[in-house]
């Protein structure tokens, strides 16, 4: 036990967004006036953050959903899968899951994809 | 690669001297003598060591310097290296935390046995790499290897904001925002009286901090075209979460010089930027401008949004000679049909390493040239020169939207007709793909206003 808690302290931290509601895949669809309909209602984006929270992840929430930070172990936990980097360099490939993710039943209804942001190039 | 570390060894005095390490010790150059083991005993050490595996670099008069893999240092002197970090004090400029890989003191050390080095070795210590006190210059400095611009003067003149800013349009009022590697708070900011603020993004720690040297150096842009504007730098990791954090602050303008080279043929947006998408088109929906670099030859998302201003790159040469820059991006997006970057330009350095706009870093960042100061000037350094100019647009009227801006700016811009850009397209009279509409042009901006 102390091990474990040990190695998730060790852990580096990994980023992830979290979008709820219908997952719109055209870009062009996703536009200043139809913006307000990719808001999910406050009260979903609160409920899952309150859920993860708990779970030892760390949320900050906004308009559109929620920005997270949590050691690699918890994540793998809560989502019952793995992670993996592939290459630091090659950002599509940062960080992804091994297999999809198994996620909670309590937040299942509402997620729409967790996604893991790499880091962007400084220009 | 494994980790080596440097250590030196003193050797055991003669039974007619005095060790180093008596409490009563007090070595001075008139009695130094008293002090030195006999030389054929140090070579005797030496070699003993290297048959140990030691690698011995130079057998002194005083100690043998030396140097091994920090797994050979913990087996051969049967003790644990650790890493300690001690924080420095704000008068070594820059340097926030000085890391030392030793044992520590609750650790155990025993001097080998092996070859009878217990009977010779008085003492061991791993040698740790230095702190720099370097001193950061409050003026930018002149480096004569080649042609570079300064801030602010230089950046101010070409960007025609000079007069703007006798006449009292400087941004006074307008808040500007830019999330970024980090806002080290340089002597050269506290000269020139800025309204410098930095904040952490909450994914990050020490905002004042820039080891890359990336923000520190990309924001005098700015200030160098609007200095009168309250500043809010933002630390930067998650990228998503450090442009919503610079939104909450509720600025006039937001300007990022960063991206993700992916808008290229025959692709689709990958799902983890939606976030981000939708934070800008958000940011852009409350009112707020939002400049990004178009990229430096790459093919560069938000740069490539219609919701944004894409600002691409020209450079001016000493004889005022304006052309585009082959460093800087310019091309049609794939994700937004019909979409061609950039719409205006800032100033931007040339290939091979654009290192044209001499910038202030903190002390010992990746960046950094000399004395606190770097050369460097992609796109990123065109973003917040443009930014400033949207600031000094707000100041004059603070009801005018993101778009308007924009539609200004490319209006009033000086066409560029030369040079060619990253991606080969070459600048002709009118808008075109190398620079867009053109580099900004802040006075006939305002006055088109006024």
């Amino acid at each position: 036990m102390l091990g474990q808690l040990l190695d998730i302290m060790e852990d580096e931290l990994i980023n992830f967004d979290i979008l709820f509601g219908e997952k719109v895949k055209d870009e062009t669809a996703r536009n200043i006036p139809s913006i307000d309909q990719h808001k999910p209602p406050f009260e979903i984006v609160e409920k899952c953050r309150r859920f993860l929270v708990e779970k030892g992840i760390t949320c900050h929430s906004h308009d559109f959903g929620l920005s997270c930070s949590a050691p690699k172990l918890v994540i793998e936990k809560v989502f019952q899968t793995k992670l993996i980097k592939n290459s630091e360099s090659s950002y599509l490939d940062y960080w992804r899951f091994s297999n999809s993710p198994k996620i909670p039943d309590e937040i299942l209804q509402d997620i729409s994809q967790i996604t893991f942001p790499p880091p962007p190039e400084l220009f | 690669m494994e980790k080596k570390v440097n250590f030196e060894v003193i050797v055991k005095p003669s039974r007619d001297q005095k060790s180093i390490y008596a409490t009563d010790a007090f070595p001075a150059v008139s009695n130094l003598q008293e002090y030195k083991p006999p030389m054929d005993k140090n070579v005797e050490v030496g070699r003993k060591l290297e048959r140990i595996g030691i690698t011995v670099h130079h057998i002194g008069e005083y100690s043998i310097s030396a140097s091994c893999t920090a797994k050979q240092f913990e087996k051969i002197f049967h003790t644990k290296i650790r890493k300690h970090k001690f924080r420095t004090t704000e008068a070594i400029a820059g340097q926030k935390e000085f890391v030392m890989n030793s044992p520590g003191q609750e650790d155990p050390f025993e001097i080998p046995t092996d070859e009878g080095l217990d009977q010779l070795i008085e003492r061991a210590y791993i040698q740790h790499t230095p702190q720099y006190f370097s001193t950061e210059r409050t003026i930018p400095p002149f480096w004569n290897d080649k042609f570079r611009l300064r801030v602010p003067s230089d950046v101010a003149q070409i960007m025609k904001v000079s007069s703007l800013h006798k006449r009292g349009i400087t941004g006074d009022g307008v808040k500007v925002a830019m999330p970024d590697s980090g806002f080290y708070h340089h002597p050269y900011f506290i000269e020139q009286g800025y309204n410098f603020l930095s904040i952490a993004a909450p994914d990050t720690v020490d905002h004042t901090t820039d080891f890359s040297g990336h923000g520190t150096g990309e924001c005098a842009n700015l200030f160098a075209t609007a200095p009168g504007i309250n500043f809010i730098g933002v630390k930067m990791d998650n990228p998503t979460l450090a442009f919503k954090t610079a939104v909450e602050m509720k600025p006039d303008v937001i300007t990022c010089s960063w991206g993700y080279s992916l808008d290229k043929p025959e692709t689709s947006m990958p799902n983890f930027l939606i976030p981000l998408h939708l934070a800008i088109l958000d940011a852009v929906s409350k009112g707020i401008t939002v400049c990004f670099s178009a990229g430096n030859g790459h093919f560069s998302f938000p740069g490539a949004m219609p919701e944004v201003i894409s600002v691409g790159g020209v450079v001016v040469d000493e004889n005022l000679n304006y052309s585009a820059t082959a460093y800087a991006s310019g091309f049609t997006s794939t994700w937004f049909p019909g979409r061609k970057t950039p719409d205006v330009c800032g100033l931007c350095g040339e290939l091979p390493t654009a290192d044209y706009i001499v910038l202030p870093v903190m002390s010992g960042a990746d960046l950094e040239k000399e004395d606190g100061w770097g050369a460097f000037s992609g796109t990123s350094a065109a973003s917040p020169m443009v930014a400033g100019v949207c600031a000094l647009l707000k100041q004059v009227d603070k009801n005018l939207t993101p778009d308007e801006i924009k539609n200004i700016l490319k209006y009033t811009a000086k066409d560029i007709v030369a040079g060619t850009n990253a991606h080969g397209k070459t600048a002709a009279p009118g808008p075109d793909e190398a620079t867009g509409y053109g580099l900004v042009d802040a006075d006939r901006a305002i006055n088109a206003l006024l």
